[in-house]
């Protein structure tokens, strides 16, 4: 009854599916983790404006359903005159929707830093510029690399939805493998352990990362 | 391409009726995962030997992939080894609840372990039974530590319903994408459709601050 | 020379300055004294420009820390120590001390370490170079402040009650160090609430009182019976500190 066997010759095809999926993946985490930047920055920020639209954005993105978002991206762009493949408007998509989550977990972080200590390299002449990036984002990210992580993850498990307008990662490629073959139940049931699997590995390393960041609070 | 046949009157009845599943799936979705992630929990916490830790490996990956995969698992994967038939919301269900209950039971298991082992060490000295330790001392107090846990996992699994039109239930989702195809006015209908699960879950993040505040007043009352 | 002149702060309704004139010229020890909440740390935090000032104006040799291009001029020739430290906690002490260095005066990483080590081995802290702010006691942690603002090469010293996180032992750990400082020559302005350490160390103490200066005067002056001490405020403040 289950049988894996018979499946090897579609072992490239999935492989390909997984390559898809990690494009997506890795490139939407990298503009989601940058947009999430601004917008976090955007939502401390003193100016009413850009606070409010931040505080908006954020709303707005966690609380409209990803696959609502992308079959406005693949059915809208095209009529305002942009045509981008599937593949972008997922990225597209995925980056400003996770950018949400990110910007959350970036503003935890940083408002959990000492104002004391921002003061402290002010008054010593750092330029804002350069206090954010030695001082604020590396403190910001020991205390956020975890849940940064669980978005992370839960962007690669997100990607999946985009099988829904025909792009081919690994789910799309697994739903056409699993109708040739007639073998939907081991196709999927493979398909969950893959997924379980890779996000157990990536769960790990966010909490080896998060080890490695933290050594220097860990004397009391 | 198909014409553009401009919205109808009737398109209004197909929104509802696709509001209607929509929270018709996630009410039941969650109550029934409720009720299976507590057995879950609860087995895992009595440490029921094998049952437990295979409920919660199970409960591991249904967390850890994607819902979609579930519901295709389910919906197409279970019929074509046992010959059993479903229909997509018969799936669906079935799917969103397994997969709350996976959540459901986490929350449980580090509801139950936040009470101090003391006081149950207390109880046990008394002689109280397992069950009456269970219903007065355990419950009410993972009850309270749980609520805003599961509140923030209603919101979600909220959302997570929209993944259902993917099998071909005629959720909210569904009904955006059929009105869509037909009239080609995403930018009405796609706004429309997100409007809607966005006021859905303000409504219940509203009730949800509703419960927790009534809870923690219940518990500064009985701390009196 | 810094120079105040009819400085004045205020936090909405909340008037914490209120007409401070205060010149402080280079190689003089001063100690600002006064009760909680008199406006001590403000005044410090204005001369570092971390507070805007109402009205008033507040020059760093000639630097208006009031125009954004002058104020990381005046913030270079000041360099402050923290009441709570403020190390930044994800580097280590070395680390600490030349960020600023580096990144402010544009000197190299090797020159900026060879000149925190110095300072370290100066404050027997040398041992400690490689750990991180959490590994170390407060007196530890204060004397890598103390090096982290000399590595600056200051021409002013601002420090803001620096012992009074500090249990006794390594309060008397910092004010040694403190003292070593003054017999080397540097301009220092010192928020105290060591009476007894003011008297040995300034040349001048400032009495604060409610956001003005009630006093400001040389320190034998001060600590005489027909100085200082004529002001029952004063009088009255000295003999709280001292019971304590
Ligand atoms: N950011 C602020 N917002 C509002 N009020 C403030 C702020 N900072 C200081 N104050 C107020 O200004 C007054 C002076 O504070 P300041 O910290 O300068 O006193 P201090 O003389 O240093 O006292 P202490 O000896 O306790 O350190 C206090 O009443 C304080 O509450
Ligand atoms: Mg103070």
């Amino acid at each position: 009854m289950f049988d894996l066997s018979s499946m090897m010759q579609y072992l490239p095809a999935f492989l390909e599916g997984f390559i898809m999926t990690a494009k997506v993946s890795i490139i939407s985490i990298g503009f989601s983790f940058i947009l999430g930047m601004i917008i976090a920055l955007m939502r401390i920020s003193t100016h009413k404006i850009l606070k409010y639209f931040a505080l908006a954005y954020v709303d707005m993105f966690r609380n409209i359903p990803f696959i609502v978002l992308i079959f406005f991206s693949y059915y809208g762009l095209p009529e305002i005159g942009i045509y981008i493949d599937a593949f972008w408007t997922g990225v597209l998509t995925l980056s400003l929707a996770v950018g949400a989550y990110t910007a959350e977990t970036l503003r935890a972080g940083i408002e959990s830093i000492d104002k004391g200590i921002i003061e402290a390299a002010k008054s010593f002449g750092l330029s804002p510029f350069k206090i954010f990036i030695k001082i604020i984002m590396p403190i910001a990210l020991t205390v956020s690399v975890r849940p940064l992580g669980s978005v992370f993850i839960n962007l690669i498990l997100t990607t999946s939805i985009l099988s829904a307008i025909t792009l081919n990662e690994l789910t799309g490629v697994s739903k056409v493998i699993a109708s040739t073959t007639f073998r939907p139940f081991e196709v999927y049931v493979f398909l969950v352990f893959f997924y379980g699997l890779l996000t157990f590995l990536l769960s790990g390393l966010f909490n080896l990362w998060h080890l490695r960041l933290n050594k220097y609070n860990e004397a009391g | 391409m198909y014409g553009s046949e401009g919205f109808s009157i009737y398109d209004i009845i197909l929104w509802a009726q696709g509001l209607g599943v929509s929270v018709g799936v996630f009410i039941l979705s969650m109550t029934l995962g409720l009720l299976l992630g507590v057995a879950i929990g609860l087995i895992r916490y009595y440490q029921i030997a094998f049952l437990g830790k295979t409920l919660m490996m199970i409960s591991e990956f249904l967390k850890n992939s994607p819902i979609i995969v579930q519901l295709f698992l389910v919906y197409f994967g279970i019929p074509a080894v046992t010959g059993i038939d479903m229909t997509p919301i018969e799936a669906a269900v079935w799917t969103l609840s397994a997969n709350t209950a996976a959540f459901i039971a986490v929350i449980i298991i580090s509801s139950i372990s936040s009470i101090e082992p003391r006081q149950l060490e207390a109880a046990r000295s008394f002689a109280l039974s397992e069950f009456v330790i269970l219903r007065k001392i355990i419950f009410p107090q993972a009850f309270s530590v749980s609520i805003p846990l599961l509140v923030g996992l209603a919101i979600n699994q909220l959302q997570v319903t929209s993944l259902i039109s993917v099998i071909g239930v005629y959720d909210l989702t569904r009904v955006g994408d059929i009105v869509n195809q037909r009239t080609f006015e995403p930018f009405i209908v796609w706004p429309i459709i997100g409007a809607t699960y966005f006021i859905l879950a303000k409504l219940l993040a509203h009730l949800g601050t509703r419960l927790e505040r009534r809870f923690s007043q219940h518990k500064i009352m009985s701390e009196l | 020379m810094i120079e105040i002149k009819n400085l004045y702060k205020d936090f909405g309704e909340l008037n914490v300055l209120k007409g401070i004139n205060l010149s402080i010229h280079e190689g003089e020890v001063v100690s600002i004294i006064g009760g909680s909440g008199s406006g001590k740390s403000t005044m410090i935090r204005c001369i570092n420009g971390l507070e805007k000032i109402t009205s008033g104006t507040l020059t760093v040799d000639g630097f208006d820390v009031t125009k954004p291009s002058e104020l990381l001029e005046a913030r270079k020739k000041c360099a402050t120590v923290f009441q709570q430290f403020d190390l930044y906690p994800h580097l280590n002490v070395v680390d600490n001390i030349t960020l600023a260095p580096i990144n402010v005066l544009g000197l190299s990483k090797a020159e900026a370490q060879i000149k925190a080590m110095e300072l370290l081995d100066s404050m027997a802290m040398s041992d400690r170079a490689t750990f991180y702010p959490s590994q170390l006691s407060g007196g530890q942690k204060q004397r890598a402040g103390i090096c982290r603002a000399l590595a600056m090469n200051p021409r002013y010293l601002l420090l803001d009650e620096i012992t009074s996180s500090l249990d006794p032992e390594m309060t008397a750990e910092v004010l040694e160090i403190l003292k070593l400082l003054v017999k080397r020559g540097i301009t220092m302005i010192c928020v105290t609430h060591e009476i007894d350490f003011a008297r040995e160390i300034s040349d001048r103490i400032v009495f604060l009182d409610e956001g003005t200066i009630l006093k400001d005067m040389d320190k034998q002056s001060f600590f005489n019976d027909d100085g200082g001490l004529m002001e029952p405020r004063i009088a009255k403040f000295l003999t709280k500190m001292a019971t304590i």
